[in-house]
């Protein structure tokens, strides 16, 4: 027995209030009376003031307020299962990468599917199942059903995914399985938002702790410099308590250049030097020193090739050029830059500027509008009303709060003038932000693939040295990693595990993932292929005679911790409200509020009746 | 209330209404003697033997000569006989209030003056009350004629009710003016221990006074003005409390009560030759006057 809402059983002193009134009334009135003596012969009964007359209407009444204070403030009782075998059970998986950590032969969602099969296996006839699975989104595998072999063959079929928890997944799978009687979850650790379950689902939630302390290690960073010129680097963190090897291979274009054995401290993260590269390419870095979690033992990055880039830069602020120019050189040292207003740049003028060579391989237009200039990709920054993207406002400041490649920044950081703009399907926005009397979120960077190439844009303003502010740095990061992902090749993608990938087709794909299996994928809205990589590794794309290759990587800080000793979340209430124990089964909470209600609604009936009864014996007057 | 004691159309409704006096309105006169007083009226009313000591100017010449015979007449002289009307003003005549026991009393008082005053009986208006130990007793002048009437207004609107009912001390302060006896009307809701009134009627009495009572009492106060419920009830005149519980059985052993007070009042008027007349409720006013006062021979 227990209270949901503790707080409210302060509306108990209504049974106080009503001993005031009932004492008030028993009070007598004084009332002067021409004589006495008409009252002399009664058989007066005289009874004590202040008297309390606990009569049948004093309990009705209090019978009536103390089930309606019971009631608001949720009282409960804590049943044994109900012995019927027609009770909704839902399994919810999580199968985001932890789950997918080594424990000997087994995988942690191996140990949680064989406990769900026992269950399924031990439960009594008529009881329904459901599968859910979570990771990056929730997912119904096989909804309530009797059928204890499909509900097998779902859990069976369950595949680790090489992404982290979204902490509205959780959320939308117990949404999913709402109506259940009994939810058990399993998962390598309590998942982000658990915390924000209230205590009935909470009540009927069993979490199901798999796997047990395991060490591991991760490549988290991988930048493979600047071939011929600069080195690259390689970040290894250590995520157990305990030293750990790591053996790390780096190869470019499946050859290797470099091998480095490891010693990382608990906790601890080693850098690793490589190169130059002798050329540009594809650079995979590997752990190759077995470990629990083998998804983020792998990493690839793109070094660009030798070939100069040739960029444009259209800008009517001086400064801003400048800026601009030092970006493109920072991306490629050896790039050649032509930066003019766009009253200058002319496609004659900017032919001749490039020495014939062609159209540049990209065009930065700042604060202008420049559709005569063809590029093979374009920036477009702080686009003016009338050029590519349709203005709906200008505003005088914003602030950036995350990417949607990268995640929440670590501060939010305060821009300058920004416009609003209507961006079309094709782009996907690369980072968020909020701005003063705006609803909603502002889209501060996309980036996309038209009909005339890639092209991305970007709404804020960069004037006054805002791209090399040292308190900017983001902004800066955001430009390099637009400029690399639009002179970057086309047929080779670097994304990370869960995001988007989009690639014009105009006709049916096929992608091979990296554990083999093949997936058709039929273009959609202006005949692009949208697909998840949910794998870390390389797919590779067959759009009829044209092949492209996408390498996912994939690390998560907190999803790679696979220390079970965490306790990161042990402090939490939910830890005190959830069943711990997955052997035994907890009791169901039967709220009494619909009983109490009509406890008090009886009470309150049965008053009316004595009070009729006693109306019609005295008369009017009594009521 | 009070004012329609003073209305036209009211008082007209009591111009052909004469106040019921059962004594003999004749006096001896020439003679210290009980009893009659011989007048010189112009109504012959009857012959007797001539005694000595007769006044001679009551001879019958004609008679001695006819018969030789000495006789003496007595004739019936016109006597005025004094009315006083003694309201009650102590503070049961306030309650209930919504009753309004008091106007009611104060309109009967006047009633009965303006029907006094049509037979040019000097006619006055004494109301007693007041609070513990300070009997208020006041007492309007003597007057005679109707047109006098409005004269009695200032006092009956002045008087207010307070204290308690100190009958037998009205009446002695009443008696020590030592006016010929005439009719005393008393206006109460006799509330009060029985004894009070008897004491006071008695003193009346002996003074050869001609005394009539009415009762008046309030139709709430007749009926049970207090719903079922508990009560701490104060006498308004002695100030005592008492705790009651009014249920319906109580309310009716209430009404019970009242009944036996008045039944015991009537019987000790009927006893004594007083004439008794209950009013109650203001609103029955009218009809108290039209057809209860002359059933009941207090007018005719």
């Amino acid at each position: 027995m227990g209270f949901l809402n503790p707080l409210l059983l302060i509306s108990a002193l209504s049974v106080g209030v009503l001993i005031l009134i009932y004492l008030s009334a028993r009070s007598r009135s004084t009332v002067e009376v021409s004589s006495l003596l008409l009252f002399e012969e009664a058989q007066i009964a005289v009874s004590k003031a202040r008297f309390l007359k606990l009569d049948l209407l004093f309990w009705l009444e209090t019978s009536a307020l103390a089930a309606l204070s019971l009631g608001l403030a949720g009282l409960y009782l804590k049943m044994a299962p109900a012995p019927t075998g027609h009770r909704r059970h839902a399994l919810v998986f999580d199968v985001a990468a932890g789950m997918g950590a080594h424990e000997g032969s087994r995988t942690r969602l191996d140990e949680a599917k064989a406990q769900a099969l026992g269950m399924v296996g031990s439960a009594p006839p008529g009881e329904r199942f459901a599968v859910v699975s979570f990771a990056a989104q929730a997912e119904v595998q096989r909804y309530f059903t009797a059928d204890l072999g499909a509900v097998r063959a779902a859990i069976k079929a369950l595949r680790p995914f090489d992404v982290a928890t979204a902490p509205a997944a959780l959320a939308a799978a117990l949404m999913r399985v709402r109506d259940a009687d009994r939810i058990d979850l399993f998962a390598s650790r309590l998942p982000p938002g658990a915390g924000a379950l209230d205590k009935l689902d909470s009540a009927r939630l069993h979490f199901h702790r798999i796997g047990t302390a395991q060490d591991n290690a991760a490549i988290t960073g991988l930048d493979p410099g600047i071939p011929r010129v600069s080195p690259g680097h390689c970040a290894v963190r250590n995520l157990s308590p305990h030293p750990v090897l790591a053996n790390v291979e780096i190869s470019l274009n499946g050859r290797g250049i470099d091998r480095v054995a490891m010693i990382l401290e608990p906790h601890a993260q080693g850098n690793l030097k490589f190169g130059p590269l002798p050329t540009g390419g594809v650079v995979q870095a590997l752990i190759g020193t077995p470990d629990a979690l083998l998804a983020d033992n792998l990493r690839y990055a793109y070094a660009g090739g030798s070939r100069s880039l040739k960029g444009l830069v259209i800008s009517p602020d001086p400064a801003v050029r400048e800026d601009l120019a030092r970006v493109l050189r920072a991306v490629d040292p050896g790039s050649i830059v032509v930066a003019g207003s766009a009253d200058q740049m002319t496609p004659a003028a900017v032919a001749k500027a490039l020495g014939g060579a062609g159209q540049p391989d990209i065009a930065i237009v700042h604060d202008s509008v420049a559709d005569a200039i063809s590029a093979s990709a374009k920036l477009f920054i702080f686009s003016p009303p009338g050029g590519q993207f349709p203005v709906k406002a200008t505003l005088p400041a914003s602030q950036m709060d995350d990417r949607t490649d990268l995640g929440p920044l670590t501060r939010p950081l305060l821009l300058g003038p920004t416009r609003s703009l209507s961006l079309p399907e094709w782009m996907d926005p690369v980072a968020h932000g909020t701005a003063p009397h705006q609803s909603g979120l502002l889209t501060l960077a996309a980036a996309g693939i038209s009909a005339h190439g890639p092209e991305a844009v970007i709404a804020f303003d960069i004037r006054g040295h805002r791209l090399l502010d040292p308190d900017m740095l983001d902004t800066l990061v955001l430009t390099i990693d637009l400029v690399k992902m639009l002179t970057g090749p086309r047929d080779v993608h670097v994304v990370s595990t869960g995001a988007y990938v989009t690639i014009p087709a105009g006709a049916p794909a096929r992608v091979i993932a990296p554990d083999g299996s093949v997936l058709q994928v039929a273009p959609g809205y202006g005949g692009l292929i949208r697909f998840r990589p949910l794998y870390a590794g390389r797919y590779q794309v067959s759009i009829g005679p044209r092949h492209e290759t996408i390498y996912a990587n994939y690390f998560d800080a907190a999803e790679s911790e696979l220390s079970v000793s965490s306790t990161a979340e042990s402090g939490t209430p939910l830890s005190q409200v959830i069943d711990l124990d997955s052997g035994v089964r907890a009791r169901r909470i039967q709220p009494l509020t619909a009983a109490l209600v009509m406890l008090a609604m009886a009470a309150l009936l049965v008053e009316s009746a004595v009070l009729l009864r006693r109306a019609l014996r005295g008369g009017a007057s009594l009521v | 209330m009070l004012a329609r004691a003073f209305e036209p159309a009211f008082l007209q409704r009591l111009d052909n209404l004469v106040l019921g006096i059962k004594r003999a309105r004749t006096v001896r006169l020439g003679r210290r003697a009980l009893g009659r007083v011989q007048g010189s009226g112009i109504e012959l009313e009857n012959f007797k033997d001539y005694c000595e000591g007769d006044d001679l100017r009551f001879l019958d010449w004609n008679a001695m000569a006819r018969l030789d015979t000495l006789y003496t007449k007595s004739y019936r002289v016109e006597r005025e006989t004094e009315v006083s009307i003694l309201i009650d003003a102590s503070a049961s005549m306030g309650l209930p209030v919504r009753d309004d026991k008091f106007g009611l009393a104060r309109v009967l008082g006047a009633t009965l003056a303006y029907v006094a005053l049509g037979e040019n009986d000097p006619v006055r208006l004494i109301s007693f009350g007041g609070p513990r130990g300070q009997l208020a007793y006041r007492a309007t002048e003597f007057l005679r004629r109707r047109e006098s009437y409005a004269s009695f207004k200032p006092m009956l609107t002045e008087i207010k009710c307070a204290g308690p009912t100190e009958m037998p001390h009205a009446v002695e302060q009443f008696l020590n003016q030592r006016r010929p006896p005439g009719v005393a009307i008393v206006i109460s809701d006799f509330l009060v221990p029985s004894s009070l009134y008897k004491t006071a009627f008695s003193h009346l009495l002996a003074a050869r006074y001609e005394v009539k009572a009415i009762q008046v009492l309030g139709s709430r106060e007749a009926a049970g003005s207090l719903g079922p419920g508990a009560y701490r009830l104060r006498d308004c005149e002695t100030g005592e409390l008492r705790e009651v519980t009014i249920t319906p059985t109580v309310a009716e052993a209430c009404r019970r009560r009242l009944d036996n007070l008045r039944e015991e009042l009537q019987l000790h008027c009927a006893g004594h030759g007083i004439t008794y007349a209950a009013a109650v409720g203001a609103q029955n006013l009218d009809d108290f006057i039209v057809r209860e006062l002359p059933r009941l021979g207090l007018v005719r």
